[in-house]
């Protein structure tokens, strides 16, 4: 019996028995008052986390007067999500920033290498049947 | 989704707060075209600051430059001359690899094919 339980509290790794789904960063930088727009989308894409920091532009005055943007205040919004969904995100992104000039701006992902925890990871990738949820 | 750019890098430089000047000039004299700007707080260590005889301002700024990768070392060095530890705005700077891009001008494709 002893060593039954012994083999049955073996330690298996996360990654051994579940497939891992890279995670990205995705960073999306706007016009300030534009954020709730990315953050209504990153919630319909199931991303996990995501946080909005403010920041300002360095485009210099000059060429901002000839381009006519006076704006340089910005909104900053970093999530993370899974890999499979940035190709639609980045795609309703770009639909977005056609819409005016005052709705311009960059969008960019980069690769997470390492994330510690099983429980953050899962938190991370949102992931439904991993938590044991519908 | 045709329009989604590779080949870019992200420069993340941190610097004292007030200095973000020199890092955009010395990184538009390298061909960047526009940055970002965002307040942080610097948690230096004291020990640090003793051993190397200098005083870690607390008050950072946070310089976020993407740039075709082709750029990225030249700007990187300028950063560091005219921005880095030694002069005042006590920067560093490092570059992330960009996946994908979306919603770069025209200016920043033309930089990355010459």
């Amino acid at each position: 019996m002893a060593r039954k339980s012994k083999v049955e509290s073996a330690f298996t790794p996360f990654e051994k028995t579940t497939p891992l789904k890279r995670l990205k960063l995705l960073v999306t930088i706007v016009n300030q008052n534009q954020a709730d727009f990315y953050l209504d989308l990153l919630k319909k894409h199931e991303c996990g986390v995501q946080m909005h920091v403010h920041g300002h532009g360095t485009a210099t005055s000059q060429i901002s007067d000839l381009m006519g943007i006076g704006e340089t205040d910005k909104d900053i919004l970093i999530g993370v999500v899974r890999e499979n969904q940035v190709a639609p995100i980045l795609e309703e992104i770009e639909k977005r920033f056609n819409v005016s000039r005052k709705a311009k701006g960059v969008a960019f992902t980069i690769t997470l290498t390492s994330v510690v925890g099983v429980s953050i990871y899962k938190f991370l990738t949102n992931s439904t049947d991993l938590i044991g949820g519908k | 989704m045709d329009k989604v750019q590779e080949g870019f890098e992200l420069i993340f430089t941190i610097v004292n707060a007030g200095y973000t000047d020199l890092v955009m000039e010395a990184a538009k004299a390298e061909g960047a075209t526009g940055g970002t700007v965002i307040n942080g707080k610097g948690t230096g260590n004291e020990a640090m600051e003793k051993f190397f005889g200098i005083t870690i301002q607390p008050e950072k700024d946070i310089v976020l430059i993407l740039i075709p990768k082709n750029l990225k070392d030249a700007v990187l060095k300028a950063i560091y001359r005219d921005a880095g530890f030694d002069t005042k705005g006590q920067g560093i700077a490092f570059a992330l690899p960009v996946d994908e891009a979306v919603g770069l001008g025209k200016a920043v494709k033309d930089l990355q094919n010459p």
